[in-house]
């Protein structure tokens, strides 16, 4: 045993607190070193010293006590309605846990960041191009008829066509725009194209000569009916 | 009427059975609150705070919890006795005449007045010493030699661990030692060998 340790054992042994092998360590030590027993000689005497110098409590006057504590228990409210409508642990933990579920998600967010899936999950790949297809089945005749249109049919109105239809076929084009960015990359510029010639036509006026003119040479241009094929040999 | 209903009767209202569970336990608060402040009228303003604290919280003392009500008053009188000293420290730090009149005891006009001086001295010094303990310390101190409970009991009621007990202990043991060297080698105490 240590001398350091040896003090604390002192007033151990003194209080009655040493069990019985820690009693035979402690005598052990005490045989053994002289500056210990010293200090333990010591101590004894201090012990001794205060406890003749304890004074026991005088008598108090318990018929005051007693008047104040009445008075102070009757005019004091009796229930003390707390604040808290459960026990505090139950506030702390669920303070814990909410720390804990918001690190967990702003962890996983941080290390983990959600990764887009290919296609909306509701929509299949085969889904997809079925959409497509159709969609530009109902597109190509329109485009032909304009590819194909002369200035010699000038005069007249069979190029212009029913506002509904191409703000439906935009409409689909939009959805369509969407699908195909996730689906298939490589055809959004040609829906990019048909956007543009359905807007034109859908701000087209009668008697407009210029405009179908204009889409013919963009859809020459851009070789619009060679990639519709393309597509719907898929 | 027992415990167990002058509890349930005082969770009530009942201030009658407030009255018998005061009966029962003032000497035991009052001989801590005075071993702690050494002043009979601090010692009985403690003791009604302790017992007025206990009315209000009640409502919070449940038998069924394996709780006793004795234990849990003493912890209650623990506590407003360690704030009492802390509140009123200030005051009496810069009213050296209320210590002083505190010190007179019936004793000295009674015993031998050597003896009287010899132990008056003592009980100044360690007075004095006790009182430069932190406020736990003292508490711990006196819980252990003079209402001499065990160090896992005084860690019930400090709400702290044994370990804990026993360090603030040896410090507070310590420092009595040192402060009382002087004294007690003056007063050739008699060296004990094992």
């Amino acid at each position: 045993m240590k001398c350091k340790k040896c003090k604390e054992k002192i007033i151990l042994h003194l209080y009655g607190e040493l069990n019985k092998q820690e009693k035979a360590e402690f005598k052990n030590h005490i045989k053994e070193c002289p500056e210990c027993a010293k200090d333990f000689a010591y101590t004894k005497d201090v012990f001794k010293a205060l406890d003749n110098a304890k004074e026991e409590a005088p008598d108090a006057d318990w018929e005051k006590c007693w008047r104040e504590i009445g008075s102070s228990v009757q005019v004091g409210p009796r229930k003390q309605k707390s604040f808290f409508l459960a026990p505090r642990w139950v506030y702390a933990a669920a303070a814990l846990l909410f720390v804990f579920v918001l690190g967990a998600f702003l962890g996983r967010l941080w290390f983990f960041p959600a990764q887009e899936s290919p296609l909306d999950p509701g929509i299949s790949q085969g889904s997809m191009n079925l959409a497509l297809k159709e969609y530009i089945d109902e597109l190509k005749p329109i485009l032909i008829e304009y590819a194909n249109y002369a200035t010699s049919n000038e005069g007249e109105e069979t190029v212009l066509m029913d506002k509904k239809i191409v703000r439906g076929l935009l409409i689909q084009n939009l959805l369509l725009k969407d699908l195909v960015a996730k689906s298939n990359p490589s055809f959004i510029p040609l829906i990019e194209d048909l956007d543009i010639i359905l807007k034109e036509l859908s701000n087209m006026q009668t008697g407009d000569r210029e405009t179908p003119s204009l889409i013919k040479k963009f859809i020459h241009e851009r070789e619009i009916l060679f990639k519709i094929d393309i597509v719907q040999a898929m | 009427m027992d415990e167990q209903s002058a509890i349930r009767s005082a969770q009530n209202g009942n201030t009658e059975a407030l009255r018998l569970l005061f009966e029962h336990n003032r000497q035991k608060i009052f001989s801590l609150a005075y071993q702690y402040v050494k002043n009979v009228e601090d010692a009985e303003d403690i003791l009604q705070e302790t017992f007025i604290k206990a009315y209000r919280f009640l409502n919070k003392f449940n038998p069924q919890n394996g709780m006793r009500f004795s234990p849990w008053l003493y912890r209650i009188g623990i506590n407003c006795s360690i704030d009492y000293l802390r509140r009123n420290k200030k005051r009496k730090d810069t009213d050296p005449d209320t210590e002083s009149l505190d010190k007179v005891s019936s004793s000295d006009l009674t015993s031998d007045p050597e003896q009287t001086s010899q132990h008056k001295e003592l009980q100044e010094k360690i007075d004095l010493t006790l009182n430069r303990l932190s406020g736990r310390q003292k508490m711990i101190f006196i819980l252990k030699h003079y209402q001499e409970l065990t160090t896992a009991e005084i860690a019930e009621y400090m709400n702290c661990s044994e370990g804990s007990v026993k360090r603030q202990l040896f410090r507070a043991v310590a420092t009595v030692k040192k402060n009382l060297r002087g004294l007690i080698m003056e007063n050739n105490y008699e060296m004990q060998k094992v």
